[in-house]
């Protein structure tokens, strides 16, 4: 990561920040006011148009987020009556995601920092989902531990504090929603794979297969490729409602257990829930219970801020505000990115 | 040639070697059943061509990744595309016959558009839980390049 990506100075409060997402197949532009208030989160989905190749296809990714972000950037000032010269800073995704896509996001932000000569705010995609709860939970404080789970990502974090976080353990192969979205595959239940197995899994037994319980007890690292075998091997004898309920409870069992052995390791009160996976209903549900039942207060955002969405981004961009870093012309986009790139 | 592997472990390593025979703008087709390891053999071809290990996730979700090596390496899934012209589409000829190299998995729809020169992997499950079966065809200019390979 070159240094001059990043530069430090005064922190500041941004009144009226624009934020841009565009790391995979959602374009997204939104306005948030004085680090609390969304104006406006417009998002574009392009599902529909990568559901016929049966998943993100980058190059017409790409060449969709060129077509619409400035249709949508539009949109987003009109609706909510405001001007390019109201804004006070832009916030943009600079990566993790599809190098191509992020691109685009980046480009059209530096232009427009350049050209209303305003900070330049660069988020890390999974800084935007470690702190989407905020939208919706301003009280929230360090520290808390964040599972993160979403179709390209698996991970525990401790935000210790609003410049520093710490990555507990990720996964080591799938992703959680990769493996839904192959088990989903598995028993050609069609794409995205997520919803179609929750729906299934409502079905059926829970405990009907005995499934392994991937890398329980071996700290914060998850694996999900084994478990995916697992379903294949067992699908001859069992009834896919069946199959999904067992996989769905693996994995929300694995998840949880660790999210709350973090709570307990780190003496934390605070647990949150964010990224796509965020919405699969069953996991919500048993993440919040069992916070409940051991006194921990539990955060999960709304489903609209659970997806790729700029507000998250706005909301991280404000943070990244207020501990005074900001990109230079030379931000760039990142297939991969650390968190906190800036601090190494 | 066939190539016995005792788990994910030596099919990585396996895929390692392999990768030291690439060689600008070769395509390896990929198929094995579900769960059968693809993932691991890319992860060990990356690895070989000297791509961060970690960086290497399966194209399930995003159905085309692109690594950074000694070659640019593509990892495609063709698993749910239905024609030849779908992967017209979203590009698969530009990407091949130039200096990257290619792996596809699920290569049945691509047939009419792959060169006549390519290395076909075929991974199927063995007896043990974790064994696994390499098949390993090279067609074209593959042929006398995977006889000199020890594995």
């Amino acid at each position: 990561m070159p240094e001059s990506e990043f530069q430090r100075q005064q922190p500041f409060e941004p009144g009226l920040l624009l934020a841009l997402e565009t790391s995979c197949d959602e374009t997204s532009v939104a306005l948030l006011k004085d680090g609390r208030q969304v104006l406006c989160n417009r998002v574009a989905s392009q599902e529909e148009l990568h559901a016929r190749y049966g998943g993100v296809v980058p190059e017409i990714a790409c060449r969709r987020h060129f077509e619409v972000i400035h249709p949508l950037l539009e949109e987003a000032l009109e609706t909510t009556g405001k001007r390019f010269g109201d804004l006070d800073a832009i916030a943009v995704t600079h990566g993790p995601g599809l190098i191509g896509a992020v691109l685009v996001g980046v480009t059209v932000a530096k232009t427009l920092a350049l050209a209303l000569d305003k900070p330049l705010l660069p988020v890390n995609h999974l800084e935007g989902h470690l702190f989407s709860p905020l939208l919706e939970n301003p009280e929230l404080e360090p520290p808390w531990i964040s599972l993160l789970v979403s179709g390209g990502h698996t991970c525990l974090v401790l935000v210790e504090d609003w410049g520093s976080l710490k990555l507990l353990g990720k996964t080591r192969d799938d992703a959680a929603g990769e493996a839904f979205d192959k088990v989903a595959k598995m028993l050609q239940l069609g794409y995205p794979g997520g919803p179609r197995v929750q729906k299934l899994a409502a079905e059926g037994n829970p405990e009907a297969i005995d499934l392994p319980r991937p890398m329980r007890g071996q700290g914060y690292a998850f694996s999900f490729s084994g478990l995916k075998t697992a379903v294949h091997r067992a699908r001859e004898q069992h009834s896919p409602a069946d199959l999904c309920a067992s996989f769905q409870q693996a994995v929300i069992d694995v998840l949880v257990e660790k999210t709350l052995k973090a709570a307990e390791e780190f003496g934390v009160q605070r647990v949150s829930l964010a990224g796509g996976v965020a919405a699969n209903q069953p996991l919500r549900q048993a993440l919040e219970q069992n916070c409940r039942q051991r006194g921990l207060s539990f955060y999960v955002p709304s489903f609209e801020y659970c997806t790729d969405n700029g507000a998250m981004i706005a909301m991280a961009g404000y943070q990244m505000a207020r501990l005074g870093i900001t990109a230079t012309t030379g931000l760039d986009a990142h297939a991969s990115l650390p968190l906190l790139a800036w601090r190494t | 040639m066939l190539v016995l592997s005792s788990g994910p472990a030596r099919t990585e390593e396996l895929a390692g070697q392999l990768a030291q025979l690439l060689q600008p703008g070769d395509v390896i087709t990929l198929e094995a059943p579900l769960g059968g390891g693809k993932t691991t053999f890319v992860r060990g071809l990356a690895a070989g061509l000297g791509v961060p290990e970690d960086e290497v996730s399966s194209p399930t979700f995003v159905i085309w990744q692109i690594y950074e090596g000694r070659l640019r390496l593509h990892h495609l899934d063709a698993y749910r595309l239905r024609s030849a012209e779908e992967l017209e589409e979203i590009g698969l000829s530009e990407a091949l016959g130039g200096q990257d190299v290619m792996v596809l998995e699920w290569p049945g729809v691509a047939e009419p558009l792959l060169p006549a020169d390519r290395l076909q992997v075929r991974i199927e499950y063995g007896t043990g839980e974790e064994e696994r079966t390499l098949e390993l065809e090279g067609r074209g200019n593959w042929r006398p390049r995977l006889e000199q390979w020890k594995p």
